[in-house]
């Protein structure tokens, strides 16, 4: 392999961050690909998993974005952000478009359903094998926001609704939809942000 | 639908982040985005909060993902952003990181199988960028980079703007096509107080062509009044 003088010399993935195994995965290197999988297939599949809750359409979401990863890895500038945001951005887009255009072709007064997969997050975030950590760092994270805040940013997030259909369905203004998921993401943020500078 | 005010606009940060627009909605934002520094500082830092929101449902992966993926990104081409096509694509790119990766967040889930472009209503301006036939063009000259990405098959062009100081008061930048010499005007834009630009253009230059701007009154010209401050190669 053309690369393989130099890959030898550098250290094993053990030791490379996310970021730089993305950089190199963006000079075309594969095995630095093959380690960055490794880092972060169980949070794209994950995320794919709980938005369109279908396994095998999952995978297919999942493998779609990892692809997308490593052919558009050449844009990411780790000067403007982590990896694992820039990832888990394409990941959720390409979840999110599986489910509207499914969600499209249902009836989307389906309330009813939504209001149980709602409820039924909190189980799935406790089930989310991760490492603990970071897991404990986001559970407090999302206990730190109120139940209104969290209502709106699971159905956003998770659900992939719109924040107007979220303001339907949980009959607010669309201005508090609005207001309400941004105020819940300044805390999440912020809470991310204290427990990153406590580890 | 109604769409909403301009000041509205910077409370959809966050629905932003949260991928929670429609696609109308999202298009408005994205334009919005690159002229507005506390929109862009919003959705930066509300990265790392979704980001925590997709680790914490991480799942363990089929066995099989593992190949499937690498096989497939060995058949995959990555976009270049050195090569000759787009040559100039890595400032472009810069731009869409500070602007908060807003269109590399559509880029991202935009591009892919055909199934999924069936499927979307995509927007004009990422169309043009991830069109099979689009080429890019880099304008060189004073401060800042240029370049416009443009489409055949979609009969337009995308001006990208990074760096390029605001035009002066009562001023506006404006995007030439001279076409054997011949200067034919095409938009006027201006630049945000970071330098960025994102500005869709109706047509694609045609072949021979060089593209050029120069700075001219606010409301444009029909011939260039001042020389131009940045020019590309012959298209």
């Amino acid at each position: 392999m053309r690369l393989g003088r130099r890959l030898h010399a550098v250290p094993d993935s053990g030791s490379s961050t996310p970021e730089d195994l993305l950089v190199r995965v963006g000079r075309g290197d594969r095995e630095a690909f093959a380690a960055l999988y490794d880092l972060v297939a169980a949070t794209v599949y994950g995320l794919a998993r709980r938005v369109v809750r279908d396994p095998q359409l999952a995978e297919d979401i999942a493998q779609e974005a990892l692809v997308e990863v490593w052919r558009l890895a050449p844009q990411f500038d780790p000067t403007k952000g982590k990896a694992m945001s820039w990832i888990a951005t394409i990941a959720h887009r390409r979840a999110i478009d599986r489910v509207r255009s499914e969600q499209s072709r249902r009836d989307r007064e389906d309330r009813v359903a939504v209001a149980e997969r709602t409820d039924t997050l909190g189980d799935d975030v406790s089930a989310g094998l991760m490492r603990e950590a970071t897991r404990a760092s986001v559970t407090s994270c999302l206990s730190c926001l109120t139940e209104t805040q969290r209502e709106v940013i699971q159905l956003a997030f998770y659900d992939g609704r719109t924040y107007v259909e979220v303001a339907e369905l949980l009959g607010i203004p669309l201005g508090t939809a609005k207001t309400r998921i941004r105020d819940g993401l300044i805390k999440l943020r912020d809470a991310v942000a204290l427990a990153e500078g406590l580890s | 639908m109604n769409l909403p005010a301009r000041d509205d606009l910077h409370l959809l940060a966050g629905a932003y982040a949260l991928d929670a627009l429609d696609d109308l909605e999202r298009q408005r934002f994205e334009q919005h985005l690159p002229t507005c520094p506390s929109c862009q500082d919003d959705v930066a830092s509300f990265a790392d909060a979704t980001a925590s929101l997709a680790t914490a449902v991480a799942t363990p992966t089929p066995a099989a993902l593992r190949q499937r993926v690498l096989n497939e990104a060995d058949q995959t081409r990555q976009v270049s952003v050195r090569g000759h096509r787009f040559r100039s694509s890595s400032s472009g790119l810069r731009y869409l990181s500070v602007a908060a990766a807003a269109v590399l967040l559509v880029l991202g889930g935009a591009i892919g199988t055909k199934q999924f472009r069936q499927n979307r209503q995509l927007s004009a301006r990422v169309a043009i960028v991830e069109a099979g036939d689009a080429r890019m063009s880099h304008l060189t000259g004073g401060a800042g980079d240029v370049q416009v990405t443009y489409s055949a098959s979609h009969g337009a062009s995308l001006l990208v703007a990074d760096g390029l100081p605001p035009a002066p008061a009562h001023r506006a930048y404006e995007l030439w096509i001279i076409v054997d010499g011949t200067p034919q005007p095409s938009v006027t834009f201006q630049t945000n107080s970071k330098g960025h630009a994102v500005v869709k253009i109706g047509r694609v230059p045609p072949a021979g062509s060089i593209l050029a701007i120069t700075e001219e009154p606010s409301g444009g010209s029909q011939t260039p009044t001042t020389k131009p401050t940045h020019a590309s190669p012959p298209i």
